[in-house]
């Protein structure tokens, strides 16, 4: 019990609020309405739910009990949601999918990237997201009721979701959303250098240097750079890289396999951090 | 002899008769001369001469004249004798050679040697005898002898001078003619005439043809152009020559050089690229266009062709060994990574153009028409600064600088900043230091913003103080050029002695305001004010002070910045205007009214308007096929572009609106002969001029509904199981029972068990993209065959009625089929049609796009595709892969229906010659398999079995013999390829 307490943290994970989400999302949580997060990768969704759940369940729950994290892919199917049988010595056990989990102790359940797991497994979440609130396992026969800490929320990045990959209209319906994009330069600045202690000098040039990036997009890739890319180059040059190394590394040949894309890329970086 | 040695007095009394009043007296002088001396023989020799001209009629008293004269200024009877057999010889049909030869005669007793005469005579005599009919030449000739007696020149020259003659007197007359018509100049050119003629006598001819503007030229002396000129003598020099009759100016400086590059070359054909090419070299670094050369003429695998190429700058080769040497950066080459850094930057479309050498006038407008983008201006090429990084950050700094008035407030301002402009009385003047002031301002903010650019600007900055003259105070017009140079950072300490001490010191601190980064458009507007009224005061201190001259002068404003590029407050006023473009647009209302092709309004409520070129032309040309077309739109029924867009158009003109223009690709084109890509040779334009014709597509749909459900039928076989069950995986959904079982069993029994013993559902997807490519060449016009000439279908039914089709409406039909079911299938394709004419004009058609569904606009696109002009087809297909790879599909195929060759007129340097495009075609088609897509040719041309044998690999290709049997095939083709 003592160590579980250690494992509680007191602080929310950091998350610079752009906007009103963090008051809408709560609204939502407090209706147990089911969120969709909508917006690109690497802007902040996943850390925007840690710092929910944990403003949520603060000192009550681990994070671990607090969050359920499940990144959707395209063979994820129900099995792996709900739970499956298992072999174990010479008996079959069942084992909770995470979903099932969530639902049975009171979790904030979270489905990263909605889209790209089967159609299956979406139709799945349908008796979750509404007044029911409850969740069939097939495999054992039974329906289960939502534990009334529970909550669904998914998420998805329109920008590159092809028509074949959309979310059917039955399942967005189901949410309240919440619009995600990349922070201003200014807030993007402070988020890098809280996240790694970067000077504020160098923290500005790379969130200068996300802004410009992400202008270009639709030239070449569908997503800007992420906050995540500009944080890892943040930690590059914090571990002693030379700052044009670092994007190189970290941004420039991470977002793009064109030579001419990651030269114009490296243009960029190189108008922003001089050589050294 | 014996009856001319007795000329009795009577005859010479009857002859000075017939001679009449004029001539008499002269002829009785000269017959008593030789009477005097009792010089029988002579006057036996004259008299019968002068019987002789006195009887050749017209003209003969004049000549006899001269001949009197002749005769009486000749001391020498052998010289007597010599005219007077000359004076037989020539006087034949016309008396014009007699009388030029007489005229040179009296000049050349006095002034010449008797050998030089003796020579000039034999000469003529060679002339006479080979041609005597030849009147002309014979008269040209001792014209232009007229001139050896007054130059006096050396005997060599004028030995070797009539040795031509002679030479040329057996050939064409034409020869002779232009000798004598140009022989001054031939005469001083002579040993460079001689040479030719040694190595091909059409070529000495050719020179000489041009030889009175080639002396206008300044390189007509030198040595090295006459090296070149024997050369090339056996290959025929006249397009050399008029090559560089027409050389610019600023060339000839160069000339010698070139000519001595130009002598190493192996043909004359890439003499003439070479020249041609010359004006884009780098003239002023002969070193490294010496070893350019050298290095395309000693690479073994460059031949002829090639060499043409390459010393025409047209293979990828060549450019890049140049650009190598040069540490040069193109515009062409780092395009991309330039448009990508500005797309960046200015978080805005843009439009990276070239700086034109001649043009001054740089108009957003004329390049946004095309597009809609924001123009920047570079120049073509940079390699002034030593190195290829130096060279690629001016293009950078340019291109910040550029945008720097965008990006600091500069183009947002414009309407304010132009309202305080028009306050001061010399609009130019404070146009020129606002310019100046707030170009200073965004540099300043550049390096404030961008520390990773601060010291390539710098270093900008210091090129350009260098490369700038330097300042003289006394002038006041120089005051301008201080501006510019403060601009640019000019330290202070390098004004010294100046009587405007505290002005400069003023200009200084004004453009301190401008240094802190809080500074904006306003302070510069501030700085304004005051550095104009510093100007002021200049001028009216220099007037006191005497230092100008003369009442008001002309302001001199200096030279532009380079790097800044061509940026002027008319272009960002443009810029901001470029939202509202207006247009005229003449007639435009009527041929819209009737629903002109070119035009296009798109769905109403969208303010977006699509244009096709604006040209003049165009939009004559645009309004003729309108009047062409205008019978089938007589019904209102059957009017595809209704009245309503037409109106919605034209009230879309009044307000906000972005015109939606044509994309311009460039294509690399592989020429087989030179075993190399020419780079960006061919321009590929996404045309939106395409006619719609929805009633054609749904007339096809209806008369062909049995086929539809045929290939129906067909293609239903790969309409995909979404979940296929695997059986036996280790990590699965459901436990697969036999296996679990067994699983178990084996457990207890003691063996290692197997442990896939799941069973799992995965997906099978298709990810299928298809381009089909239509080739709308003319030759798809042409009427095919009744059916009654073919054996019947080999499949066995009856063929549909084609009487009376064209190729193309088989094509379209074919496709137009095959896009019903493939839409009911689900599988991502678009329809593209090409044509064009020359490697700068292809013209691409996208009837529907791959993220496009197929609803009435593509399926009116398409039945409107028709024959055009040629089948360039690699660019085609370069642009359908670039297309086709973008979707990022798993299985990415290319079909092409065409009807013939792949031909265009100047695919290929021989028109009739069509294996240069079916090379690239080869070409491209590979490039396509490089990027996993699988092509596939279906030509309806008879001999195409000839050619695709070469063209496409085993199996990739079908000739099809039956043009009814094309939606069929087509649909079978689709099957192979995607299923």
């Amino acid at each position: 019990m003592s160590a579980e307490k250690i494992e509680i943290a007191d602080e929310a994970p950091y998350y610079l609020p752009l906007g009103d989400e963090v008051e809408i999302f709560l609204s939502a949580y407090k209706k147990r309405l089911p969120v969709l997060l909508k917006g690109p990768t690497g802007c902040g969704k996943t850390r925007f739910v840690e710092h929910v759940a944990h403003k949520i369940y603060g000192g009550t729950k681990t994070p671990q009990a607090s969050l359920q994290t499940i990144s959707c892919h395209e063979d994820l199917s129900a099995t792996d949601m709900v739970g499956r049988y298992l072999l174990k010595g010479e008996e079959t056990v069942w084992q909770d999918g995470p979903l099932t989990r969530a639902v049975r102790e009171g979790a904030i359940c979270y489905l990263d990237e909605i889209v790209e797991a089967r159609k299956d497994s979406t139709v799945l979440i349908h008796s979750l997201t509404d007044h029911r609130r409850m969740l069939p396992v097939e495999k054992l026969g039974v329906m289960l009721d939502a534990h009334p800490d529970f909550l669904l929320v998914i998420s998805y990045n329109p920008g590159y979701q092809s028509l074949l990959k959309d979310l059917k209209t039955s399942t967005r319906q189901r949410f309240v959303a919440i619009e995600f994009d990349y922070p201003t330069p200014s807030a993007e600045a402070e988020i890098i250098c809280h996240e790694t202690g970067l000077d504020s000098d160098r923290s500005g040039g790379l969130a200068l240097l996300g802004e410009k990036v992400r202008n270009l997009q639709g030239h070449g890739f569908d997503d800007g750079v992420s906050t995540r890319l500009l944080i890892y180059a943040a930690e590059l040059m914090m571990a002693g890289l030379d700052p044009l190394r670092a994007c190189e590394v970290s941004i420039v040949k991470a977002l793009s396999d064109d030579e001419s894309v990651q030269s114009g890329l490296q243009e960029i970086a190189s108008a922003v951090f001089p050589l050294s | 002899m014996k009856e001319i040695k007795t000329v009795t007095e009577t005859e010479i009394e009857l002859l000075r008769e017939r001679l009449g009043q004029e001539l008499a007296p002269a002829f009785s002088k000269l017959v008593g001369v030789y009477e005097k001396n009792r010089d029988i023989g002579s006057k036996a020799l004259f008299i019968p001469a002068t019987i002789k001209i006195a009887e050749s009629g017209w003209r003969s008293s004049e000549i006899l004249q001269i001949f009197f004269d002749v005769i009486l200024r000749n001391k020498s009877s052998s010289r007597l004798k010599k005219i007077c057999s000359n004076v037989e010889l020539f006087s034949g049909f016309s008396n014009d050679p007699l009388m030029a030869y007489l005229g040179w005669v009296r000049r050349a007793l006095d002034k010449s040697s008797s050998e030089l005469v003796e020579l000039v005579e034999e000469t003529a005599a060679e002339i006479h005898r080979v041609n005597p009919y030849s009147s002309k030449s014979l008269t040209a000739y001792f014209e232009s002898m007229i001139l050896l007696i007054e130059i006096k020149s050396d005997q060599k020259r004028i030995a070797r001078c009539l040795a031509l003659v002679k030479k040329w007197s057996s050939f064409d007359r034409v020869y002779l003619e232009r000798l004598f018509a140009h022989f001054e100049d031939a005469f001083y050119s002579i040993d460079l005439i001689k040479e030719l003629d040694q190595k091909k006598p059409s070529a000495a001819l050719q020179y000489l043809e041009r030889i009175e503007k080639i002396n206008e030229q300044p390189f007509k002396k030198s040595q090295v152009f006459d090296d070149l000129l024997v050369r090339f003598a056996r290959e025929e020099i006249a397009d050399i020559l008029e090559k560089l009759i027409d050389m610019p100016a600023h060339l000839t400086d160069n000339s010698p050089n070139l000519f001595k590059l130009g002598a190493q070359l192996r043909t004359k054909e890439s003499l003439i690229a070479f020249f041609e090419t010359s004006k884009t070299l780098p003239l002023e670094r002969p070193d490294i266009l010496a070893d350019w050369l050298d290095q395309g003429l000693k690479d073994p695998s460059i031949n002829d062709a090639a060499l043409k190429a390459y010393v025409g700058l047209e293979s990828l080769k060549s450019r890049e060994a140049l650009d190598r040497l040069l540490g040069e950066v193109s515009l062409a080459a780092n395009r991309q990574t330039l448009d990508l850094l500005a797309k960046a930057i200015s978080a805005d479309n843009v439009l990276i153009s070239e700086i034109e050498e001649d043009s001054d006038e740089y108009n957003l407008f004329r390049k946004t028409l095309e597009d809609e983008k924001l123009c920047l201006y570079l120049p073509e090429k940079v390699s002034a600064f030593g190195s290829h990084n130096e060279n690629f950050s001016f293009y950078k700094v340019s291109l910040f600088h550029q945008i720097g008035f965008r990006e600091f407030g500069c183009v947002s301002e414009i309407a304010e900043i132009v309202r305080q402009i028009s306050i001061f009385r010399d609009n130019n003047l404070a146009r020129f230091v606002f310019m100046a002031l707030e170009s200073a301002r965004i540099d300043w903010r550049l390096k404030d913003k961008y520390p990773g650019l601060s010291k390539q600007i710098d270093n900008q900055r210091k090129y350009e103080l260098l490369s700038r003259t330097r300042i003289d105070l006394t002038r006041n017009t120089d005051f301008l050029e201080l501006i510019n140079q403060v601009s640019l950072g000019l330290p202070r300490s390098s004004i010294s002695n100046s009587s405007f001490i505290t002005e400069v010191d003023d200009l200084y601190d004004c453009f301190k305001l401008l240094k802190p980064s809080r500074a904006s458009v306003g302070t510069t507007l501030k700085a304004l004010a005051l550095v104009y009224e510093l100007l002021l005061r200049v001028e009216t201190r220099s007037k006191l002070q005497k230092f100008t001259k003369g009442p008001v002068q002309e302001r001199k404003y200096p030279e532009p910045v380079k790097y800044r590029g061509q940026i002027s407050i008319a272009m960002l006023e443009g810029e901001r205007k470029s939202n509202i473009l207006d247009i005229e647009l003449p007639d435009l209302d009527e041929s819209l009214l009737g629903g002109d092709p070119i035009i296009n309004a798109s769905a109403p409520g969208n303010d977006r308007v699509e244009l096709g070129e604006l040209k003049q032309g165009a939009l004559e040309s645009g309004a003729s096929a309108y009047i062409e077309d205008a019978a089938s739109f007589q019904h209102p029924g059957k009017v595809n572009l209704g009245l309503t867009e037409a109106e919605d158009f034209k009230a879309g003109f009044g307000k906000n609106r972005v015109v939606k223009r044509e994309k311009l690709f460039h294509y690399d084109e592989w020429d087989f002969e030179i075993k190399d890509y020419r780079p960006s040779w061919c321009t590929l334009r996404e045309s939106n001029r395409l006619e719609r014709d929805l009633p054609y597509f749904t007339r096809v749909i209806e008369n062909n509904t049995d086929i539809i459900s045929k290939i129906r039928k067909e293609l239903s076989r790969i309409r995909p199981q979404n979940l296929r069950k695997v059986k036996g995986v280790r990590d699965g959904e459901d436990l697969n029972i036999e296996r679990t079982v067994s699983y178990l069993i084996d457990k207890k029994v003691g063996v290692v068990p197997d442990e896939a013993i799941y069973e799992q559902r995965q997906r099978v997807e298709r990810d299928v993209a298809t381009l089909f490519l239509v080739d709308m060449s003319a030759s798809t016009d042409d009427i095919i065959e009744t059916p009654g000439q073919h054996s019947s279908s080999e499949k066995g039914g009856s063929p549909p009625n084609i009487n009376g089709k064209r190729i193309i409406d088989v094509e379209k039909e074919a496709v137009s089929l095959l896009s019903e079911v493939l839409d009911e299938l689900g599988d991502a394709y678009s329809i593209c049609g090409f044509s064009g004419y020359g490697r700068e004009q292809i013209d691409y058609y996208r009837c529907k796009g791959f993220d496009k569904p197929m609803n009435d606009d593509s399926r009116a696109k398409l039945g409107g595709l028709k024959p055009c002009r040629s089948t360039r087809m690699g660019p085609s297909i370069r642009h359908a892969i670039r297309e086709l790879v973008a979707t990022g599909s798993r299985t990415k195929s290319l079909i092409i229906i065409s009807d013939g060759y792949p031909q265009d007129h100047d695919y290929g340097p021989d028109r009739s010659s069509k294996t240069y495009g079916l090379m690239d075609t080869m070409k491209a088609l590979s490039e396509a398999r490089a990027q996993d897509i699988s092509s596939f040719c279906l030509t309806v041309d008879p001999s195409g079995n000839d050619y695709l044998r070469d063209m496409c690999p085993e199996n990739q290709y079908m000739v099809i013999k039956n043009v009814s049997d094309l939606p069929g095939e087509l649909s079978r083709v689709y099957l192979s390829l995607t299923g």
